[in-house]
């Protein structure tokens, strides 16, 4: 159909003499400055369309340019807690030999431990056994004791009884006296 | 006696909105008066509580055709063209018919308080030349000056000057740009058209067009008329000129098919119909004229 228009605008125009001599200039200078204006408004959408897009590229390289600082600050901090594991490493690596020394050391206390126990037990045991041995040492001085307290009675009944013979008896006082040493002598001997 | 003239197409709610303003501004002129209600045969007007009369049309043929019918069927000396979406205030008709009579001038137009207008007042226009065709603009004003066209949705004139020009060229129906052609024509037999912003009315807003027609059809039907009110009407040859250039370039660089269309329109609407273009002033002077100062 614009092609139709058109032939039939260029024929009224020539008509008129419109695109004649006299016209020509005016005839051209009006279809450049509307051809201008209706390209200008066939473009202002595109115009604007790459306004928009310059926006949003300037934006977006904007953000670009702040994702790259992101992530040289994050690698930067990447490297920082690289050489920082590094350091925890070598601290954990530190931490567990220093661990397995005490385990060790541990070990070596509870063997010095169980040794000391052990120790321990035998010296309750031998505590044990000294003091039955003081009980039984007790019990046989008691016993003694008991002994010698009867003995002793005994000889201070006798002398008891010595005495208590008449002076003419005196052979039997020796006699029973003898006894009495003899019967000492034995418990002493 | 003053005629308002209102073109309506299923309208009757604005009609019941704004007549009832019309008729005040109309009986506060102190003058006989009228109103001419013309159904654009879009109905639903029976009974219609307003002191008007309807003229019924057979067809709905557009805005310039049905203000012709209602122009012929009145009675009055002065035309008050009004679109049915208008609210005048009580001093309007009077602020304008104090500007008749007048014998150098065709029309008074009011400020047209308007959400249309970038500048809030549709009434002053002024005209240029840029890339080969005429481009319209709103001129704001504080007193009264000379204005391209008087814009279609409110405007008194002499009903004789109306018809003398032949009225409305039908070859725009049904709307866009005819005022645009009223106006030139008349500037171009030495008659003006005055914006008077010490009258003001109101305007709802192209509120028939956004009801009953698409935005491509609007689209198609604006860019026909707006070239054919450059072939009907330039007269200097170097901006005729031009304005084949600026087509040409239409036709070759517009993607837009409505726009495409209404350019083959316009060219096969003016052919079949040509208008003579008689002597008057220049585009330039034209243009010079209703330039702001």
């Amino acid at each position: 159909m614009a092609r139709d228009v058109l032939e039939e605008i260029l024929s009224a125009a020539l008509h008129e003499k419109a695109i004649a001599q006299d016209g020509i200039a005016d005839f051209a200078a009006g279809l450049r400055d509307r051809a201008r204006l209706i390209l200008e408004e066939r473009l202002r959408p595109l115009q604007d369309r790459v306004d928009t897009l310059e926006k949003e590229n300037a934006w977006r390289a904007e953000s670009i340019e702040g994702l790259t600082g992101e992530n040289e600050r994050v690698k930067d901090e990447n490297r920082r807690l690289k050489d920082e594991n590094g350091r925890v490493k070598d601290e954990n690596r530190r931490v567990r030999e220093e661990h397995a020394r005490l385990l060790d050391e541990i070990g070596r206390l509870k063997e010095e431990s169980r040794a000391v126990q052990d120790e321990c037990g035998r010296l309750k045991e031998e505590m044990e056994g000294v003091r039955a041995e003081w009980r039984t040492a007790s019990a046989a001085h008691d016993r003694l004791l008991q002994h010698h307290r009867g003995v002793v009675r005994g000889a201070a009944e006798s002398l008891g009884a010595v005495a208590d013979l008449p002076v003419w008896k005196r052979g039997q006082s020796r006699a029973r006296l003898a006894d009495i040493a003899a019967a000492l002598r034995r418990d002493t001997a | 006696m003053i005629s308002a003239v209102v073109p309506t197409c299923r309208g009757r709610a604005r009609l019941e909105r704004n007549l009832g303003s019309v008729a005040a501004s109309l009986a506060a002129s102190g003058e006989p008066w009228e109103i001419v209600v013309v159904d654009d045969a879009g109905g639903g007007l029976n009974g219609l509580d307003a002191p008007a009369r309807i003229l019924a049309l057979p067809e709905n043929r557009g805005y310039g055709p049905a203000v012709n019918a209602g122009a012929d069927a009145a009675t009055g000396d002065y035309l008050l063209v009004l679109n049915d979406d208008v609210r005048l205030e009580p001093g309007t008709v009077s602020a304008l018919r104090a500007r008749f009579p007048d014998p150098t001038l065709f029309a008074a137009v009011p400020s047209i308080r308007s959400p249309l207008a970038a500048c809030g007042d549709e009434g002053g226009k002024a005209g240029e030349f840029a890339a080969g065709l005429l481009e319209i603009r709103e001129v704001e004003a504080d007193g009264a000056h000379p204005t391209l066209y008087p814009v279609g949705c409110c405007y008194l004139c002499p009903r004789a000057e109306f018809l003398d020009l032949g009225g409305y060229d039908d070859a725009f129906a049904p709307f866009f740009w005819e005022d645009v052609d009223l106006g030139y024509r008349a500037w171009a037999r030495g008659l003006r058209t005055l914006h008077v912003p010490e009258a003001a009315c109101d305007h709802e807003g192209s509120a028939t067009l956004s009801e009953s027609r698409t935005l491509d059809e609007r689209e198609r039907i604006s860019f026909r008329n707006r070239v054919l009110f450059h072939l009907r009407n330039l007269r200097d040859p170097a901006r005729r000129a031009s304005s084949f250039g600026a087509w040409a370039a239409f036709a070759l660089f517009e993607t837009r098919p409505e726009r495409l269309e209404g350019l083959a329109q316009a060219f096969a609407r003016d052919a079949a119909d040509p208008r003579r273009r008689g002597r008057g002033p220049s585009d330039a002077a034209i243009l010079d004229l209703v330039s702001p100062r």
